[in-house]
């Protein structure tokens, strides 16, 4: 049991990061239509950005504000720069099977797989004749980075619920649940940290929906409305612990 | 009865969990999770999907798939190591450590269970596919010949999920796939180096991208129990992802409820 090892809810938030997905030479997905999965990201990250501001009064940064390339492990150096209290990553999917949509919403995999991982590759290092890139001297901050998003996995997975939950309902996508995975780009965020799928660019049906600015205004509100939900929760915890 | 006694329904719910405990360690023990995870050529250690935290409804997912050709392997009947790891923490945040088979043995035991497929002439593979109604990963027995060394075998099985062609279910991974080369280090970790172009093949969405990543990490080590992860090459390098998403910038293993299996929203 390692309750004590999660990090305790910081009460209000005050900066929040999003992260639209890819930009510049990564298009990501694309639909049928040409829709491609960077625009989308941008478009809605930009939306949600505004309703933050406006409603909540938050400082909000995103990790690219047009179309260009962004290396995946500054964008959350960016977040932890800002020492932000979400980060926030939004993408579009693609699927070989054009009936499949909805949204989904990851946060990272396991602690105890990943250690177990690390400390193979640890141990194979010797053996590989690759320990130049991955190891070495960024082994260590690696390393500590990993630490750190493990600290907020719990909340990383309560958001994760909060934003499905609003998209189900208020998007009205289907329901595909959360999941974890080990995103590249979540790796290292000192904060709680997800990944937003808003819906496929391969089922038409979907990629239509995403063409159309009132449907990703209703997700970029869905979104809000979890991370209100998410905020409420927090000064709620936050305010009943007294402090140390 | 209107006195409230606090401390007695604390007793109660001890004992009743001491039962569960000693119940679901009867289990395991039963069903063979016994001190030595030992490999046993021809018959796979750990077949099929594991869940874990008593996502039976998930589990059910799969094993009820029409798709599915054979049901049973579906479900691990290790896969009371899982509940064991839920019971003692419902919230399945943390895993337990050490948990995972720690035992590998050095390259000659490597080579000696290679061999000892070779001898037999056939060895059977777990292939993870798509299954494209349920889209989660569901494996599927196939019997092949038996290359002569543990390199050889590891990338055949990979070429088998590449070349996949029955019915009900698709590869993972696009038929342009070419591995360059595949390997296993003394430690019991295969490299499977794919060429530099299998980014291209792939369409940029994550859920794809999980899922070749990891039917070939689950392919690998189900279907050689003396391989514990699987390092993802691409043209010879060690890389951060195959197309913006998963992390493959070191070995990873298995993660069969987490990754392969949808957790649902409440």
């Amino acid at each position: 049991m390692t309750v004590s090892a999660y990090a305790v809810p910081q009460q209000g938030l005050s900066t929040i990061v999003i992260d639209p997905g890819h930009g510049g030479s990564e298009i990501g997905a694309t639909a049928p239509n040409g829709l491609t999965e960077k625009e989308i990201a941008l478009d809605i990250a930009k939306r949600l950005r505004d309703l933050i501001r406006e409603r909540l009064g938050l400082q909000v940064h995103l990790t690219r504000e047009s179309d260009y390339d962004v290396a995946l492990e500054s964008r959350t150096e960016k977040a932890n720069n800002l020492q932000a209290d979400l980060f926030i990553s939004i993408h579009a999917n693609s699927y070989r099977g054009r009936g499949v949509r909805g949204a989904e919403t990851y946060f990272l995999s396991d602690k105890a797989t990943d250690d177990d991982a690390r400390r193979v590759a640890a141990l194979e290092n010797d053996a590989l004749g690759l320990e130049s890139s991955a190891q070495g001297d960024t082994g260590l901050q690696l390393l500590l980075w990993d630490m750190a998003q493990t600290l907020h996995l719990r909340e990383s997975s309560v958001l994760a619920e909060a934003i499905q939950a609003e998209l189900n309902r208020l998007a009205g996508t289907g329901n595909r649940g959360i999941k974890q995975a080990p995103f590249r780009v979540l790796r290292g965020a000192d904060m709680p940290a997800v990944l937003v799928e808003v819906g496929f660019l391969s089922n038409p049906d979907e990629a239509q929906s995403l063409g159309d600015p009132r449907y990703r205004q209703r997700i970029a509100t869905a979104l809000f409305n979890s991370l209100e939900q998410y905020r409420r929760r927090q000064d709620r915890i936050a305010g009943g612990t007294p402090r140390q | 009865m209107a006195k409230t006694q606090p401390g007695k329904s604390w007793r109660v719910i001890a004992f009743a969990s001491l039962i569960l405990v000693v119940l679901l360690a009867t289990l395991w023990l039963v069903y063979g999770g016994g001190p030595e995870p030992g490999a046993q050529p021809g018959e796979p250690e750990r077949p099929g999907v594991t869940p874990a935290e008593g996502e039976s409804e998930d589990a059910a997912l799969v094993a009820g798939s029409d798709a599915a050709v054979d049901a049973a392997d579906a479900v691990d009947p290790q896969s009371d190591e899982g509940l064991l790891a839920g019971a003692v923490d419902p919230s399945g945040a943390e895993l337990q450590e050490g948990e995972l088979p720690l035992a590998h043995g050095r390259l000659e035991a490597l080579n000696a269970a290679a061999e000892q497929r070779a001898e037999q002439g056939t060895m059977t593979l777990q292939l993870f596919l798509v299954a494209p109604t349920v889209e989660v990963l569901v494996s599927v027995n196939r019997e092949i010949e038996a290359a002569p060394t543990l390199e050889s075998q590891v990338e055949r099985a990979v070429q088998e999920l590449i070349g996949w062609t029955g019915v009900g279910m698709i590869s993972p991974l696009p038929a342009e796939t070419v591995v360059r080369e595949a390997w296993v280090s003394p430690g019991g970790i295969a490299f499977v180096d794919f060429d530099a172009t299998l980014p291209d093949y792939l369409a940029g969405g994550s859920l794809e991208e999980i899922q070749a990543v990891y039917s070939v990490v689950a392919t690998v080590t189900s279907s050689f129990p003396e391989i514990r992860a699987v390092q993802i090459l691409v043209g010879g390098e060690q890389t951060d992802t195959l197309d913006g998403h998963v992390d493959i910038s070191r070995p990873l293993l298995p993660q069969y409820d987490k990754v392969l299996l949808n957790r649902r929203a409440r």
